[in-house]
C-alpha cells in the first residue's frame, strides 16, 4: 500500500523485493511469490549486482493511467490510479544520503556516480495479480557475440535527478486491457516509435486497434488475446506495415529476425507453447537481442544452401511478458511432438516458463516503416541463386572464392552504413571514398560474404525500390580478382543463359557484372 | 585489404572460358536448377497458413 512518504530506500535482497511488491501492489504474498517474474528478476538483479532499491511512491505511469481511464476506473471495485516505481542501483545508497541530495542539491559528479550504478526501474501496478508494469532495466553487457540492437535511451527523473537507462521497455499483460500479444506489440512499438517517429500507444489502445477491424466472436475487453491478423491491424494503426512470415523452419526464423533486428527493428515472435507434449496455447514475445555461436560453428543451411551468420545464432533475448525482459530462448535442437495430434515439430526453443515448457515458433511479424518496400525474402531469394553460381565456380576452380563463405544479410540505413564504412579499416582508401560519396536511399539491404570473418564482397540493394526494379545499387569487391572473375563469367554466358538469369531472382545480382 | 589467397589465382578470362564450355554450361544449368528449387522451397516454407493467421495468441 502507498505510504505517506514520497520515497523509501531499502537494501536489495529477494525478501526485500517481495515485501515491496506485496506492499506496493494489491497482490497477496502467495501471489507475488508464485510469479515467474520474481525468480527471473532475482537472477537478473543478482547478475547486474543490485544493492539498493529506491521506491518512488505515488508514481503516475502514463500507460497505466490510460488503461485505468479506459478500464479500471469503470470497475465497481476501487483500484488506485497511482503506481509505485522501484529504482534499482548497484551502489549502496542510504535514505539519509538521498534526502541530503534532495535538500542540498546534487552536483554533476554525484549525478554521474548515481548514473553509473543505475540499473533501471520497475513500475508496480496496484492490481491484485498482474502487478509488473512498465519495466526498463539495463541489459546484460553487449559484446561481439551478445547483441541488443533495439536498445534506446529512456530518460528517468528521480525527484529531479536526471538518470537514463538503455533498454527496451517491458511489461506484464494485465489480462484486462492487454494479453500477451498486446504486451509484445507494446514492447516492439517502444523500439520502432523512436526509429520511425510514431506515437507509442498504451496497451489498451493497442488492443482496441487490433480488435476494431474484423469483427470477432469474442469481446475485445477483457482481452483474451489477438491473432496475427489483429496484430497486423494494430501495427497499421501506428502507420507501420506488418511483414509476416511462417517460421516453422529454423533457418527462415533466424535469418528473417536477424535481418531486421540488425537495423534495430524488433520482431514479434508467435509460438505455440507445449508442456511435456501437451499444447498450452499460442504466445507472443518481442525479440530484442541475440547471441552468436563462434565462427567455428559455421552453419550450412540445407534449405537455402547457404552458410549465414544468422545460422550461428544460439539464443534469442526476448521480452516475454510472463517471464521478464531479455529472457533467453535457446536453440537447443529439441523437437516436439504434439501428444494430442501426433504432429511432429522438428525444432523448438527453450522458454523461461519452466524446464519442460517448449516453444514451437509459428510466425514472425515485423513492424516496418512503409518505405521499406523490399522484404528480406526478395534479397534472400536473389542471394540463394548467386551463392549457387559462386559454389559452381569455386568447385570448377575458376574463381578466387574460399570454400567457407558465410553470408550476412541485414537491413541498414544510409547513415548507419556510411558510419560503418568510414570506421572500417579493412576497406581501402579509394573504395571507402567511392562508397561514402555515393548517393544512397534511406534504407538499404546489405549482403556481405565473408571468409573466416574477413569480408570478401558487399552487395547493396535499394530497400525502397519496386521488386521489379534493378534493386542492386552497388557491388563492392574487396578482392578485385573476384570482380574480374564474375565479369569474365558473365561474358562467357550464352544468350539463353542470360535470358534465363534475367527472369530469376539472381539475375538482379548477375546483371551488375555485364 | 590483402587478397584472399585460398587458391592459385586463375587467369583473368578463365571463368569466361569455363562458362562458355559445354562442361561449364552444364554446371551453370545445374546451379540454376538447384537455385530455383531452393527458392521455391523457401517461398513455400515462408507462406503463412491461414490457420496460423487466425491462431489465437492468448497465453
Amino acid at each position: 500500500m502507498l505510504t505517506g512518504e514520497p520515497f523509501e530506500v531499502v537494501e536489495y535482497s529477494t525478501p526485500a523485493l517481495v515485501d515491496l511488491l506485496v506492499d506496493k501492489s494489491g497482490a497477496t504474498r502467495d501471489t507475488v511469490e508464485a510469479k515467474a517474474h520474481l525468480s527471473y528478476f532475482d537472477g537478473y538483479f543478482s547478475h547486474l549486482g543490485a544493492r539498493t532499491i529506491v521506491a518512488e511512491n505515488a508514481y503516475v505511469d502514463r500507460d497505466f493511467l490510460e488503461d485505468y481511464a479506459a478500464y479500471y476506473s469503470r470497475c465497481f471495485a476501487d483500484y488506485p490510479r497511482r503506481c509505485t516505481r522501484l529504482h534499482f542501483f548497484s551502489d549502496p545508497i542510504s535514505k539519509r544520503r538521498l534526502t541530503g541530495l534532495l535538500t542540498k542539491g546534487a552536483s554533476s559528479a554525484t549525478v554521474a556516480k548515481l548514473q553509473k550504478g543505475y540499473l533501471g526501474f520497475v513500475v508496480v501496478k496496484p492490481l491484485p495479480e498482474t502487478i509488473i508494469g512498465r519495466t526498463c532495466l539495463k541489459t546484460y553487457a553487449d559484446d561481439v557475440s551478445r547483441r541488443f540492437p533495439v536498445l534506446r535511451t529512456y530518460n528517468v527523473s528521480l525527484f529531479g535527478i536526471d538518470l537514463t537507462v538503455e533498454t527496451l521497455a517491458f511489461q506484464e499483460q494485465d489480462t484486462a486491457a492487454a494479453a500477451c500479444a498486446t504486451s509484445a506489440l507494446w514492447s516492439a512499438f517502444h523500439g520502432t516509435g523512436l526509429l520511425f517517429q510514431h506515437p507509442i500507444p498504451s496497451p489498451v489502445a493497442i488492443t482496441q486497434a487490433g480488435t476494431s477491424g474484423v469483427p470477432d466472436r469474442d469481446r475485445a475487453f477483457p482481452s483474451h488475446g489477438l491473432n496475427i491478423e489483429q496484430m497486423a491491424d494494430a501495427i497499421r494503426s501506428v502507420g507501420l506495415e506488418p511483414y509476416a512470415v511462417d517460421v516453422g523452419d529454423e533457418e527462415i526464423l533466424k535469418t528473417t529476425v536477424l535481418a531486421y533486428l540488425r537495423a534495430g527493428i524488433p520482431s514479434i515472435l508467435t509460438v505455440m507453447l507445449f508442456n511435456g507434449g501437451q499444447r498450452v496455447g499460442g504466445h507472443a514475445v518481442t525479440v530484442g537481442g541475440y547471441h552468436l555461436g563462434p565462427l567455428a560453428q559455421r552453419h550450412y543451411n540445407p534449405m537455402s544452401g547457404m552458410a549465414s551468420l544468422a545460422g550461428r545464432v544460439d539464443k534469442f533475448y526476448v521480452n516475454d511478458d510472463q517471464v521478464g525482459p531479455f529472457a533467453r530462448m535457446l536453440f537447443d535442437g529439441q523437437p516436439v511432438t504434439d501428444s494430442t495430434t501426433g504432429k511432429n515439430y522438428p525444432f523448438s526453443v527453450s522458454t523461461g516458463w519452466g524446464p519442460t515448457v517448449r516453444a514451437v515458433p509459428m510466425a514472425v511479424v515485423v513492424p516496418l516503416y512503409n518505405k521499406i518496400r523490399i522484404p528480406f525474402s526478395a534479397i534472400q531469394d536473389a542471394m540463394v541463386g548467386f551463392n549457387e553460381l559462386l559454389k559452381a565456380m569455386q568447385m570448377a576452380g575458376v574463381a578466387t572464392i574460399p570454400p567457407d563463405l558465410e553470408w550476412d544479410i541485414q537491413l541498414t540505413t544510409v547513415s548507419r552504413l556510411k558510419r560503418e564504412i568510414i570506421d572500417d579499416a579493412r576497406i581501402d582508401h579509394r573504395m571507402r571514398a567511392q562508397l561514402l560519396l555515393k548517393s544512397w536511399p534511406r534504407f538499404i539491404w546489405r549482403a556481405t560474404a565473408a571468409s573466416s570473418g574477413t569480408p570478401l564482397l558487399d552487395l547493396f540493394f535499394d530497400a525502397t525500390d519496386l521488386e521489379q526494379g534493378e534493386l542492386l545499387l552497388h557491388a563492392a569487391e574487396y578482392d578485385p580478382r573476384l570482380g574480374l572473375d564474375l565479369r569474365s563469367f558473365h561474358a562467357g554466358l550464352t544468350g539463353a543463359q542470360q535470358k534465363y538469369l534475367a527472369r530469376s531472382p539472381v539475375g538482379k545480382v548477375i546483371a551488375w557484372y555485364r | 585489404m590483402p587478397p584472399q589467397a585460398t587458391q592459385p589465382a586463375p587467369s583473368p578470362d578463365r571463368a569466361g572460358r569455363w562458362a562458355a564450355s559445354a562442361e561449364g554450361q552444364a554446371r551453370i544449368q545445374e546451379a540454376l536448377t538447384a537455385s530455383d528449387r531452393k527458392v521455391s522451397e523457401l517461398r513455400a516454407a515462408r507462406q503463412l497458413d491461414p490457420e496460423v493467421l487466425k491462431l489465437p495468441i492468448t497465453v
